[in-house]
């Protein structure tokens, strides 16, 4: 698994997503990316939330080719994304 | 106590503006200084479980009284926008998100835009928005409308859930009250939702509006496309306070609590820098010693012991301050007798059982932890076990499209902090003497 340290190279910064209700848990992206995801003990991938590295950005873009779901997305990023992103950030 | 515009009581009545004795009988004039004004015109108590129906007749205010006292419902214009972020409004739905960071949101687009008051109360101990539209269905309706207007919305939707038949017909009366004097502006429409836990959540209200079922949704890749519908999602007292700062009144600085009291439900409003043990002293749980700990937030939210309350106020900046949020404004206080572990292990099944069972870490981990919890509050989780949750709550926040999961981990992992003592003689097989039954009241659990 890579540290952090390995997420300083030059590549702009990409993070990997997940839309967890359209994931089944079939575990492919695991097989595709074993240093990038791991599975929980249900089965699901545990996705790093930080920026990719270079390396990291070519498994995950296996994983996110091989999701029979395309439940994955790989996304630049141009400012910091604040730790409750996504549809509960909107709760009102 | 500190407060200006409306204050906690125990009497039979409980909390009156001190406005109210010179004001007519809506009581929700602004103050003598003319600066301000609350929302709730009284507080109310209910029942410890259950819906928000008051137990003694609340006041409601009509349209006539509300333009009496407040004059009529500007127009909503853009200069509202400014005044959101001049003013920072938070939402008052639980997350304390910026309103003006999501109008800004919903007027990036061009799809027709729907705004909805979300009077979809989940959090089960909660009833201030329900009591809040019992007493000012109009400052509500105004604020939707305002927002509609402001932002050009094609639907103006009031969301509730659909076995509250209370809210249901204070709204409808409000309607009524509203075709009767003409009054013009966008169409009102009242769409009674699921009753379950999570429709309250404002992406399964958004899927729903569009067509599709009533349950959360992930944020997918780039957002929606520029043509597609939108959906501005407000709490119903966020909403007030947009209907006041449109007529250019500051709302009050206050907070809509919930206070389980040992015996009822007490619905109130207080100034925000009111300490917490006051609200709890005034609301009878200091009567046989202090309570033991308050669980802040209601379900998904935290325990907190009671030595870390002895300074702080209902200021949410303060409390984040020092790590804690008093979300939707629920304050669930137990006894020096009870056992917290308990307490958690039956709120955790309650959060398990109201999954949307969509996403993994949620389907299988609530069920999970609430398993280990029970284990534990039953002095027979192993090391195995102890340890299996401590990684499952690790694996399990941060996880599900909403956040309903990270409420039970927070929860959880609040309780294992606050009951660290009662933990430990639980995991060695000691349980609480004589505190087997919770004492906070969670839906389909009877005893």
């Amino acid at each position: 698994m890579s540290g952090p340290g390995d997420r300083t190279s030059a590549v702009a910064a990409s993070r990997l997503r997940i839309d967890p209700v359209a994931c089944d848990g079939v575990g492919v992206c695991a097989h595709l990316a074993p240093d990038l995801i791991e599975l929980d003990r249900w089965g699901y991938p545990v996705i790093p939330a930080g920026d990719l590295s270079r390396r990291e950005l070519a498994a995950a873009q296996r994983a996110v080719q091989g999701c029979p779901h395309k439940a994955m997305w790989i996304e630049r990023v141009d400012a910091p994304v604040p730790a409750n992103w996504g549809p509960a950030a909107q709760l009102s | 106590m500190n407060v200006d515009a409306v204050t906690v009581s125990t009497s039979p009545a409980p909390s009156v503006a001190p406005s109210r004795s010179q004001a007519p009988t809506h009581a929700a004039a602004p103050t003598a200084a003319g600066d301000y004004a609350g929302l709730l015109l009284h507080g109310v108590r209910i029942a410890r479980a259950g819906s928000a129906e008051p137990r003694a007749p609340h006041t409601v205010e009509s349209l006539a009284q509300l333009v009496h006292t407040l004059g009529p419902r500007p127009l909503g214009t853009t200069a509202l926008i400014a005044e959101l972020e001049r003013t920072q409004l938070a939402g008052r739905g639980g997350a304390h998100f910026p309103a003006a960071v999501k109008w800004r949101s919903a007027l990036r687009g061009a799809g027709p835009l729907t705004v909805v008051a979300n009077g979809a109360e989940s959090e089960p101990l909660s009833a201030k928005d329900a009591t809040l539209m019992r007493q000012r269905p109009h400052l509500v309706l105004d604020g939707l409308v305002i927002t509609a207007e402001t932002l050009g919305a094609a639907r103006a939707v009031v969301w509730l859930h659909g076995d509250d038949a209370g809210t249901r017909s204070a709204i409808q009366d409000a309607l009524a009250d509203r075709r009767a004097w003409g009054v013009g502006g966008p169409a009102i429409e009242l769409v009674m939702g699921p009753s379950h836990y999570l429709s309250g959540e404002s992406s399964a209200i958004t899927q729903s509006l569009n067509g599709g079922p009533t349950l959360p949704t992930a944020r997918r890749r780039g957002g929606a496309s520029f043509g597609a519908p939108r959906t501005l999602v407000h709490n119903v007292e966020t909403l007030a306070r947009i209907a006041l700062l449109a007529r250019g009144i500051a709302p009050a600085p206050t907070v809509l609590l919930t206070v389980l009291t040992p015996i009822d439900r007490l619905v109130v409003e207080v100034d925000r820098r009111t300490p917490i043990t006051e609200v709890l002293e005034r609301t009878g749980w200091l009567e046989n010693g202090p309570p033991q700990a308050v669980l802040l937030g209601g379900y998904g939210g935290m325990w907190v012991p009671w030595g870390d309350l002895i300074d702080a106020t209902f200021d949410e900046d303060a409390l984040r301050a020092i790590g804690l949020s008093a979300g939707a404004g629920v304050v669930a206080p137990i006894a020096a007798g009870a056992c917290g572990i308990a307490e958690t292990a039956a709120i955790s099944e309650y959060l398990a059982s109201m999954s949307a069972r969509q996403c993994g870490p949620c389907l299988f981990g609530l069920p999970a932890l609430a398993g280990s919890m029970a284990l534990l509050a039953d002095g027979k989780a192993s090391r195995r076990e102890r340890a299996r949750m401590l990684s499952d709550l690790r694996a399990v926040e941060g996880r599900g499209a909403c956040h309903h999961p990270d409420g039970a981990t927070r929860l959880i992992a609040s309780a294992l902090t606050a009951f660290r003592h009662d933990a430990s003689e639980h995991a060695h097989g000691r349980r609480c003497a004589g505190a087997r039954q919770p004492t906070i009241p969670v839906p389909g659990v009877t005893w």
